[in-house]
């Protein structure tokens, strides 16, 4: 109960003491114990790791995990086409084909050609590439595998079954 | 167990003992489905929350620490689950609102609140009056209507809604006091109130 005695109890609180307490469904605490009985849940509470990949998954949505590999697919695709070019018009591809024809001149001038590799590399298309690859692969995955699971049912037409 | 303090059954929780998490239903359901119903005016949807709330309290039980308080953290959740819904029935296209408003008896949950008035006039009135005090905390400013909705539909002291909103004790208080006129205006155009 509200520490009342603290407060001057006038007509406004009053109206709302009015305010019937209204009984919760029966089915409420069946529904709950029944869903912590269902693999998902019961697997999801008892490992560190499922929970994390809970934790993970409620970053976004399984709507936003959509969309998420979709525009990251995009941006992979696309960036696999500019760190193409970017490599082609750095020289990095015909750097490498210089190397591959001279491999006995490898191990004198390895650090020659490591040097030239790394100034001619297109790091920033190549980090580009990369990132989406990896956040495309991790959203497929989530979506994947929200889709693969028995949903939890919070669904209210599940839940309106008494 | 069901007489233990929360911090104990929440141990028990933690090692496992699901009879745990009907202790915590059975001692919270009441006062979060209240808090819920008035917050989104929907009979089934706030059961779907507060279930999905103590399914959470079971899923982080271990994470939760003892001091936290069970009953500010339940309704932490209830009330951003709520938020969520709201937030959700305003993107709603205009026609499924429409459908959804059809069963305004559902809404009220009419069909589940026992019959104890006397007579049928007397139950619309209750009714009405039922309808216009939880319009009148929805006019309100948002911080003062958690406050005030916290207040009155769930019974809660001012330490408690503190602790649920993240805000001092004290805020909780002016926020409230501050509220009252605004509620009072309100429920004078309705003649419910009396004037200062």
């Amino acid at each position: 109960m509200p520490d009342w005695n603290n407060d001057t109890f006038d007509d406004i609180d009053q109206l709302f003491a009015r305010l019937p307490t209204v009984e919760p469904p029966a089915s409420l605490k069946r529904n709950v114990l029944s869903s912590l009985s269902a693999p998902y849940i019961a697997s999801s509470a008892a490992k560190p790791a499922a929970r994390r990949k809970i934790f993970v998954q409620g970053l976004l949505t399984p709507r936003g995990w959509q969309w998420l590999a979709i525009m990251t697919g995009i941006i992979f695709f696309a960036g696999s086409i500019w760190l193409g070019s970017s490599l082609d018009s750095s020289g990095f591809l015909s750097l490498l084909g210089e190397i591959s024809g001279n491999l006995g001149s490898l191990g004198s001038s390895s650090y020659d050609y490591g040097s030239a590799l790394f100034g001619a590399a297109p790091w920033a298309e190549l980090a580009v590439t990369l990132v989406s690859l990896v956040l495309f692969m991790m959203a497929s995955s989530i979506t994947i595998d929200v889709k693969a699971q028995k949903p939890i049912n919070f669904d209210q037409a599940m839940l309106r079954k008494r | 167990m069901a007489d233990q303090p929360d911090q104990i059954i929440l141990r028990s929780l933690q090692q496992g003992n699901k009879d745990a998490i009907g202790i915590f239903i059975d001692r919270y359901q009441t006062m979060l489905f209240n808090f819920a119903y008035r917050f989104l005016n929907d009979y089934d949807l706030a059961a779907d929350v507060c279930q999905f709330a103590f399914i959470q309290l079971f899923l982080h039980s271990t994470e939760l620490r003892s001091e936290e308080g069970i009953k500010p953290w339940l309704f932490r959740v209830v009330r951003h689950r709520c938020l969520d819904e709201v937030r959700r029935r305003k993107a709603l296209p205009f026609s499924m609102l429409d459908s959804a408003n059809d069963h305004d008896d559902r809404q009220l949950g009419m069909e589940n609140i026992p019959d104890s008035q006397p007579t049928p006039e007397a139950r619309i009135e209750e009714d009405e009056l039922q309808s216009v005090l939880v319009a009148a905390i929805d006019a309100l400013p948002e911080k003062f209507r958690e406050v005030v909705r916290l207040r009155y539909t769930a019974d809660l002291s001012f330490a408690e809604i503190g602790k649920i909103l993240d805000i001092p004790e004290a805020t909780a208080k002016t926020h409230f006091h501050r509220a009252k006129p605004l509620l009072r205006a309100t429920l004078q155009r309705y003649g419910l109130a009396r004037s200062q």
